[in-house]
């Protein structure tokens, strides 16, 4: 699904001292399956999400998805790409604090609101949210629940890449073994790129990328460099 | 691309917030339309005083001297002798114009007409017996209630009058400057500000013609240029169409577009100020919500409409309560206060619904710049968190 090759991320670029956040290397990634990504903070991991899901334009290199060169992408492009192949779930939660857990997610959807009304109700209930949870604000729910509904945000419109930024941080160990139960179910049949700092909720992953400085120190399971 | 960014979300979820900024934009509506709603109801009483009387009757008041009068050497009861005799003159060669039906030397009472802001006088002729029955008959108008005045000192006043002046039937007219001189005996069929009676013996009034025209008569002077008298400003006073129009325009209008300009860019100002400081809060409330949209894949241009959306909304059902509110006020107080008062007004004036419009158009217009900062500010969630990091 997705080709990187040769990817450079440079911050700070008008400094004398640049900082290497993607030192510059090749990856390829399967069309589905559970892929973590791992390692210390400042490893590079977090920028190597947001380059793939066109959040952020690499300095150089390049990456091909489906084929396509997405980092040569009009902003325009990147976004309906954003829209329609892929899901986010971020470190924080980010709901919007006025809207229930329901409005939440279908806020996100790229169809009519009366088709996805029930495919997001389908998807809050199947991660364990009630009916009277559906309709509380996020301020009203635990830290899981919230968690759980920006997860079914991010997959309301069944994007073929669902890109998770450390989904458990905020989580006990109880929720986070089940938010990455959802995520490996949805693994599935898409991809789903989790990036963490904790081994233990990758024990179930297709593929564990470990990176370091920039750089992917170890591959384990699927994807190759 | 599908589904758009709902503007009713935000607007079913924070219906206080958006009641609150929909409630005051409805009063500012109200308050607008009220304040020129009364003033412009001054304007409607006083054309009628200064315009719409004056195309039936004109008043003539002449310094002796305009008369050609030669007062040197004469005591004061020969010249009011000689003045008497050259306004009877100048009345009959007036009947002589096709235009002019009748014309009378009267004297003339000054009758106060209040307004719900200001007041003007207006002439009350006071004339012979059977001259009262001419003046109404030309007037069209007819004794509803009471009688037709038969003796000295005694007036008919139209309904408008009586309400304005707040008088019953048989009361005296003015009794602080006249005593008991001047009963009123008769309400007339009309809502003009209008009246007619005949001299009180006690007190000699200021006189004037009294020139009773067919309508076509805009400007009295130029009938006496052809009589050979020239009016002079502050010895002759002329009471016609072109007088009163240009006293509506000098003394009413003028005076009330400058009141309701003043009102109107004081309201206009504060709630500019007022909404700027809210709405440029609100926006910062909620960056983050518009961060995630963009990180989502919506763009700037679509969160801009739902921007708009929000906008638009907010202000049509402001317009929308604010002219139901206005609508009530309006109607309420014609019943409670001007109507009692004898005043006249409209209920609808397109222009000031036009002034509001414009108002919130410009309004919005404004908020173009805290929410195109607002726009300017969104960054996707990863810019975000690497600030986090810094």
């Amino acid at each position: 699904m997705f080709e990187i090759k040769n990817i450079t991320m440079i911050y700070d670029m008008e400094k004398t001292e640049k900082v290497y956040a993607l030192g510059g290397f090749d990856l390829s990634l399967p069309d589905k399956g559970l892929i973590g990504i791992i390692g210390p903070s400042g490893s590079g991991k977090s920028t190597l999400m947001y380059c793939l899901s066109t959040l952020k334009k690499p300095t150089d290199g390049k990456i091909l998805y489906n084929g396509k060169e997405i980092t040569r992408l009009k902003d325009s492009e990147r976004e309906v790409l954003r829209r329609n192949e892929f899901g986010f779930v971020f470190q924080r939660h980010f709901l919007v604090p006025y809207m229930s857990a329901l409005d939440n997610v279908t806020v996100a959807a790229t169809k009519h609101e009366k088709e996805t009304i029930d495919k997001a109700k389908e998807l809050l209930k199947g991660f364990g949210l009630g009916e009277r949870e559906i309709s509380k604000r996020p301020s009203k729910l635990s830290g899981g629940q919230r968690q759980r509904t920006a997860i079914a945000r991010a997959m309301i419109n069944e994007p073929k890449v669902l890109f998770a930024d450390e989904p458990t941080a905020a989580l006990d160990h109880e929720n986070a073994f089940a938010v990455m139960e959802i995520l490996k179910e949805y693994a599935k049949e898409n991809l789903v790129l989790v990036i963490t700092h904790d081994r233990s909720i990758l024990k179930d992953a297709d593929s564990v990328i470990e990176m370091w400085d920039g750089d992917i120190s170890t591959i384990k399971g699927g994807g190759s460099v | 691309m599908g589904q758009k960014l709902s503007a009713m979300k935000y607007i079913k979820n924070n219906k206080r917030r958006v009641a609150v900024l929909v409630i005051s934009l409805a009063l500012c509506f109200m308050l607008t339309y009220l304040v020129n709603f009364l003033l412009s109801s001054t304007e409607e009483t006083f054309r009628i005083v200064l315009v719409d009387n004056a195309q039936k009757i004109q008043y003539l008041r002449l310094a002796g001297s305009s008369l050609g009068m030669d007062v040197e050497h004469m005591d004061q009861e020969e010249i009011h002798e000689l003045y008497l005799e050259k306004n009877l003159e100048l009345a009959e060669k007036l009947k002589g114009y096709e235009e002019v039906l009748d014309s009378f030397y009267a004297q003339i009472l000054y009758m106060d007409v209040k307004a719900a802001i200001g007041e003007w006088q207006t002439e009350i002729p006071l004339v012979e017996k059977e001259q009262v029955s001419v003046i109404l008959k030309h007037y069209g108008t007819k004794v509803s209630e009471g009688r037709m005045p038969e003796h000295p000192g005694e007036i008919v006043l139209d309904r408008a009058s009586m309400k304005n002046g707040n008088y019953q039937l048989n009361d005296y007219f003015d009794t602080e400057s006249l005593d008991d001189t001047v009963k009123i005996v008769g309400i007339l069929d009309s809502e003009s500000y209008f009246g007619c009676g005949i001299p009180s013996e006690k007190y000699q009034l200021s006189t004037s013609i009294v020139i009773l025209s067919d309508g076509s008569i805009q400007d009295v002077t130029k009938l006496l240029e052809k009589e050979g008298i020239f009016i002079r400003d502050g010895f002759d006073t002329v009471v016609d169409v072109k007088t009163g129009k240009e006293d509506l325009q000098k003394e009413v209008i003028d005076v009330i577009n400058n009141s309701s300009n003043v009102i109107y860019f004081g309201v206009l100002l504060v709630l500019s100020l007022a909404l700027y400081i809210v709405y440029t809060m609100y926006l910062r409330d909620r960056r983050n919500e518009w961060c995630l949209y963009c990180s989502i894949g919506y763009s700037k241009k679509e969160i801009y409409c739902s921007i708009l959306r929000e906008l638009a909304f907010t202000f049509g059902l402001a317009i929308f309560i604010g002219a139901g509110l206005t609508m009530i006020l309006v109607v309420g107080l014609d019943f409670g206060m001007i109507r009692p008062m004898g005043i006249r007004c409209r209920y609808f004036y397109p222009e000031i619904i036009m002034e509001i419009l414009c108002s919130y158009m410009l309004l919005i217009g404004l908020l173009q710049i805290p929410i195109r900062y607002a726009l300017y500010k969104i960054r996707t969630i990863d810019a975000m968190e690497d600030d986090l990091y810094v």
